[in-house]
């Protein structure tokens, strides 16, 4: 009996150190796999954030979101490289930090390209300068039109 | 003489459109922390601050979602913004300040400049004084702002969970980089 209560205690340990090592290594989640919890068009996107920040946040912080609309800005001086969708002339926007791990699908986006991005929301802000902008992490190119 | 009269006003022009300027902007300021740790090295990095500059002043205030900051480890991440900055009670950090120094920098000429930045830093619901020295770097009407400076958790409320406390470092490091450019 004692044997058998050692065996099943040394295979506790193993497992709860194989999960504990599992655990820690765990690296996030690749969204080129992840299906979007919401798919938005750009200006509908702002529009909620503007309409009602807390609201916004609350729903959609912390979930995958899909959004296509018109690139307006590629900031790639330095890593990540964050691709801005919005509409030429208005300072709103949505960030997309992009995943370098996928650098080859987004290295050809250029201005004024229509596309279709997914991310990790990680919140919006509106400011009297800059408008409403909302960000996103981690993000993929979907498919581009 | 004509070519240095033309050269000459060419320069003035070049000044003076700086300088009209109102503010320089950027929405995809870097922000990077780093904390040197027994149990592991902690890094994490922000690509979309809000940055403000006003030239005339010298007024320079950033706004940074706490979510945005992206770690290489999932559990990192999650113990970042669950145990430490609580970042759904808090979602942002900010800091108004300005360049102390702001009248020795020339804004409308090309050249790298050692700027003094004072100012209130708000993280976690707190607000403290912060002051460090950082790099302006002007290239026409582009300015890049670099700063680094050390904070310490426990000035700002953040409690280290006691089971890793000796393994964790209170001082974090953070490092600030900034592409601006004008908008009038």
């Amino acid at each position: 009996m004692k044997k058998v209560i050692r065996i099943f205690s040394i295979l506790a340990l193993l497992a709860l150190g194989w999960f504990m090592v599992k655990e820690l290594t765990r690296g996030n989640k690749d969204l080129k796999e992840v299906t979007a919890d919401y798919i938005f068009e750009t200006p509908a996107l702002i529009a909620a954030f503007e309409k009602d920040s807390a609201l916004a946040s609350k729903q959609y912080v912390d979930k995958i979101i899909s959004v296509s609309g018109n690139v307006k800005t590629i900031d790639a001086h330095d890593n990540p490289v964050v691709i801005i969708l919005g509409a030429p002339g208005k300072m709103s926007s949505v960030l997309f930090s992009m995943d370098s791990t996928y650098a080859e699908e987004y290295k050809n986006i250029r201005e004024g390209d229509q596309v279709r991005l997914k991310g990790v929301c990680t919140g919006g802000e509106s400011q009297e300068l800059f408008g409403t902008d909302i960000k996103f992490n981690r993000a993929v190119v979907e498919n581009l039109k | 003489m004509i070519n240095k009269i033309s050269s000459l006003l060419f320069m003035l022009f070049l000044v003076l459109q700086a300088e009209s300027q109102e503010k320089f902007y950027t929405k995809t300021g870097k922000i990077i922390f780093f904390s040197e740790a027994a149990l592991e090295d902690i890094k994490g990095s922000n690509r979309t601050a809000a940055v403000v500059l006003d030239p005339k002043t010298g007024a320079l205030d950033f706004s940074v979602l706490i979510k945005g900051f992206e770690f290489e480890k999932a559990v990192m991440q999650e113990h970042f913004n669950t145990n430490y900055v609580e970042s759904d009670k808090f979602p942002k950090a900010t800091f108004e300040g300005n360049i102390v120094n702001n009248l020795a920098v020339l804004y409308g000429r090309d050249g790298s400049y050692s700027g003094i930045v004072r100012g209130k830093l708000t993280l976690h619901g707190v607000t403290r004084d912060v002051e460090t020295t950082g790099t302006i770097k002007i290239t026409g009407s582009i300015i890049e702002t670099s700063a680094r400076f050390h904070l310490l958790l426990t000035e700002f409320g953040i409690k280290i969970p006691s089971a890793v406390k000796n393994k964790i470092s209170n001082k974090i490091l953070v490092r600030v980089e900034c592409r601006m450019e004008g908008v009038e």
